[in-house]
């Protein structure tokens, strides 16, 4: 442990002559006796260093000052480490902390339990903060300058709760990170714990729990799906509720052309309710879900999402029949701006998405997505194999963007030829019948059969296997970036949670330097008084007793 | 200092102890050489002209043909003086010394005055310094209020005071009260001047818990209250028991002293009050005795 003065330690050299001058003090207290005759006999001729040692009154005496000394030494040394004790402040900024508490949300009242705890530092300690939420990070490097943390504590409430617990691990990891030691370093997280998540850490964690349990709704899921390309969405949205009784809602969605469509939702106490709907909606609009507001959180009170517009795709077929069912699919998707070519007479410019019925007979044009249907292109990293012994299906990759909304289960194929190389993406149970691969700067996917020999087109699957390989190849376009989406349902749980750690408890009294010196200086003055009162009470006894009064 | 009144109750039993003939002129309770009027046949005498014939023995007459007249025993009274020490060394002690002899000397006078003897009272001190004589009960609060009112300080003279008190005329008792913490010259002088004052002389030595039992834990510088003298002293278990040895051979030097010089040594420490000594140890040392049937 470093000491603050150690210098100090100095004075406890003091000891040495004090303890001697109480061992070798000559006693000077002079006793008023009623005649010296009879003390003459008891005449002091001694030398000073064999008087008698002091007896247990002046032991005692001797003690107090000593206690007195060494509490002077404690008090100035100063306990603790030198440089104090390290704060890493987690501050929660996520969606949840905009609950209403008091005058202002809870994120303010943390930004005040900050203030709080700055209050409460000795100036040798150290305080840091890091922000959780939509933008987590270290805001205050640890500084002996408690103000800035406040004050960066009090910019992030005035700039609002946003995001989620996402990076929750994150910000606990910095914290962690500015852990210099265990022993003098503590994080204390200010958090109303809904969707907090908390890793270990290295250094001790302390909690301050902000806000309390109220009646909440919100929006805690949007997403919408497109079904066919053509502007028809299934659109997925649930309402959480932290209510203690069952409550009915109704979910307005709406884009800029005014509401598509209102979901009516029962939601039980404490628990989600969901549904999913079928809309249409113009391509490139943001689709908003709202509910009533006017609880507890309003920022879950609306959810967007932004669709993607209808940017036109560029398809070439390479096939050597114009007017397959490939063709006629691809013809009738309206954003696919299709090419037909034959085989060796691949027009140059580039594409969006090559499709292959037919070897290409060239080099193909540039293009970011290439598909080939029971054909593999030369060099490519995948091949076709010999022919599947067995072509049932038996695993597709449900997660592909190919595969939305597309079951292969019993589809019929006629002939097929393995899929050699890449990440298999539809197996049989005698190899891969699909399978995707990198092709330098395309992607590449390559199917065993053609859409003829299988039943693949007879089924609903095939339209959407299209539209998924067309939304697959679009490129990005100037899809508006989403604005803000649904917290999800832990963030619109105000009731709060967990939270890690220990209750925060605060610099304690003892840890005050200031606070000790006060305290161990007054022990020591008292001691001394009391050593005083002592040698006092001795020379008292020792003065002759005043008139008594007899009377009865 | 006040004397509570209470003390003298039941006193009135005892009588200062007279081992002599009473020398007062008075006519008292007491014996004395003197021949004259009385009850009690004490002697007979030839007959001279002039004496009163009722007094002549007409048996021996007419059995010796001789004329002789009785003498009487005449009881007088007995004069006593009582002299306190009031220096600076009787302020010491719980109760103080000076006190303590106060009660004793006014229990003393007390009895006196009960026996119809006359008492005189002297507080010999530089700064309290007093007599006040008595016969009669009704002098006893004169006696107690001057006692009362003693303050000790400086350094008394008993020897000009005892010599002073000589020169007051003869007493048959004399009682000295003092601690006698002088030199052994001068307290050698002032047993010599008790012995030779009265026909009986009584040293009573008022000693305190300051020199029967003074705190000896620690050393200190003593400071003699009296003469003001400095002396550095030792303490411990070692210091306690020189003292006790030092006093006590002290004691016995007085003691020792008083027996030859025919001074009757009765201690009145103030370990014990007064009235207790009064009926205690003084009686047993004869200073006191029983008012009837004792003492003659």
């Amino acid at each position: 442990m470093s000491l603050a003065h150690p210098w100090a330690l100095g004075l406890l050299a003091l000891a040495a002559p004090l303890v001697l001058a109480y061992l070798f003090r000559r006693s000077t207290a002079q006793r008023p006796v009623p005649s010296a005759i009879l003390w003459r006999a008891l005449r002091d001729e001694q030398p000073a260093a064999q008087r008698a040692r002091a007896r247990l009154r002046h032991r005692t005496s001797l003690a107090l000052v000593l206690v007195a000394l060494a509490l002077a030494v404690v008090a100035l040394v100063g306990p603790g480490a030198a440089g104090g004790h390290r704060y890493v402040v987690v501050l929660d900024a996520s969606a949840s902390m905009a609950t209403r508490h008091g005058d202002g949300d809870r994120l303010d009242a943390a930004a005040a339990a900050v203030a709080t705890l700055a209050a409460r530092l000795r100036p040798g300690d150290e305080l840091a903060l890091v922000v959780t939420g939509a933008e987590p990070g270290v805001r205050v490097p640890p500084t002996s300058t408690h103000a800035d943390v406040v004050a960066a504590a009090r910019a992030v409430a005035a700039a609002g709760a946003a995001g989620d617990n996402g990076d929750d691990a994150l910000a606990l990891r910095l914290a962690d990170g500015l852990c210099r030691s265990p022993a003098r370093t503590t994080v204390v997280v200010i958090s109303d714990g809904a969707g907090l998540t908390a890793p270990p850490t290295r250094c001790p964690v302390a909690h301050v729990a902000i806000g309390r349990a109220a009646d909440n709704l919100g929006v805690a899921a949007l997403a919408a799906r497109p079904v066919d390309g053509l502007g028809t969405y299934d659109v997925h949205v649930a309402v959480a509720s932290t209510s203690t009784a069952e409550r009915a809602v109704e979910v307005t969605l709406r884009t800029d052309g005014g509401v598509v469509d209102v979901v009516g939702l029962t939601v039980p106490a404490g628990g989600v309710a969901e549904d999913t709907v079928r809309v249409t909606i113009e391509r490139g609009a943001v689709l908003v879900a709202s509910i009533p507001g006017g609880d507890a959180l309003a920022r879950d009170d609306e959810a967007r999402v932004a669709l993607p517009d209808d940017a036109p795709v560029a398809v070439l077929l390479v096939t050597a029949r114009p007017r397959s069912l490939l063709a006629e699919a691809l013809r009738l998707h309206p954003r696919v701006r299709l090419t037909v070519a034959a085989p060796g007479a691949l027009p140059p410019e580039p594409v969006h998405l090559v499709a292959l019925e037919h070897e290409p007979g060239g080099p193909l044009p540039p293009a970011a997505r290439v598909v080939g249907l029971g054909v593999a292109p030369a060099g490519a990293p995948l091949t076709l194999g010999p022919a599947a012994a067995d072509r049932g299906v038996v695993r597709w990759d449900r997660d592909g963007p190919w595969f939305r909304f597309v079951d292969l289960r019993d589809l019929f194929v006629a002939s097929a030829r393995h899929v050699v190389g890449g990440r298999p993406i539809v197996d049989s149970g005698s190899g891969a019948l699909g399978a995707a691969a990198r092709w330098d700067d395309r992607e590449l996917v390559v199917l065993g059969f053609t859409v003829d020999e299988s039943d693949l087109a007879l089924r609903a699957a095939f339209p959407n296997l299209i539209a998924n390989l067309i939304d697959w190849a679009a490129p990005a376009g100037a899809v508006a970036p989403l604005a803000e989406r649904a917290l999800g349902a832990a963030e619109s749980q105000v009731a709060p949670g967990a939270l890690p750690g220990v209750a925060f408890a605060g610099p304690g009294r003892w840890s005050d330097t200031r606070w000790l010196l006060r305290l161990a200086l007054g022990l020591a003055a008292a001691l001394v008084l009391a050593e005083q009162l002592l040698l006092l009470g001795l020379a008292a006894r020792s003065r002759p007793a005043r008139a008594v009064g007899r009377s009865a | 200092m006040r004397i509570d009144r209470s003390i003298f109750a039941g006193l009135d039993a005892l009588r200062v102890a007279a081992t002599a003939p009473a020398g007062g002129g008075r006519p008292g309770d007491r014996r004395s050489r003197a021949r004259g009027g009385g009850v009690e046949l004490a002697d007979f005498r030839p007959y001279t002209p002039g004496d009163d014939l009722r007094l002549v023995d007409w048996n021996i007459y007419a059995r010796l043909e001789a004329v002789l007249v009785r003498l009487f025993h005449e009881d007088r009274d007995l004069s006593l003086a009582i002299v306190v020490d009031a220096s600076a060394s009787m302020a010491f002690g719980a109760p103080r010394k000076v006190d303590h002899a106060g009660e004793l000397a006014a229990c003393l006078a007390f009895l006196a005055l009960a026996a119809r003897d006359r008492v005189r009272v002297v507080v010999s001190g530089r700064r309290a310094a007093g007599v006040v004589r008595g016969e009669r009960l009704s002098a006893l609060p004169t006696i107690v209020e001057m006692l009362e009112r003693v303050e000790p300080a400086g350094a008394a003279d008993l020897a000009s005071a005892l010599a002073a008190e000589a020169d007051r005329g003869h007493v048959d008792q004399i009682l000295l009260l003092t601690d006698l913490l002088v030199e052994p010259a001068v307290r050698e002088a002032t047993l010599r001047r008790l012995a030779a004052c009265g026909t009986r002389s009584i040293l009573l030595p008022v000693l305190g818990d300051e020199e029967l039992a003074p705190d000896l834990d620690d050393g200190a510088i003593v400071v003699d209250a009296e003469t003001g003298e400095e002396v550095p002293v030792r303490g411990g278990k070692a210091a306690a028991r020189a003292y006790a040895e030092h006093l006590a051979a002290w004691r016995a030097e007085i003691e020792a002293r008083c027996a030859a010089l025919g001074v009757v040594y009765a201690p009145a420490f103030t370990t014990a009050p007064a009235r207790t000594l009064v009926a205690g140890e003084l009686r047993r040392r004869r200073v006191t005795e029983a008012a009837r049937g004792g003492g003659r």
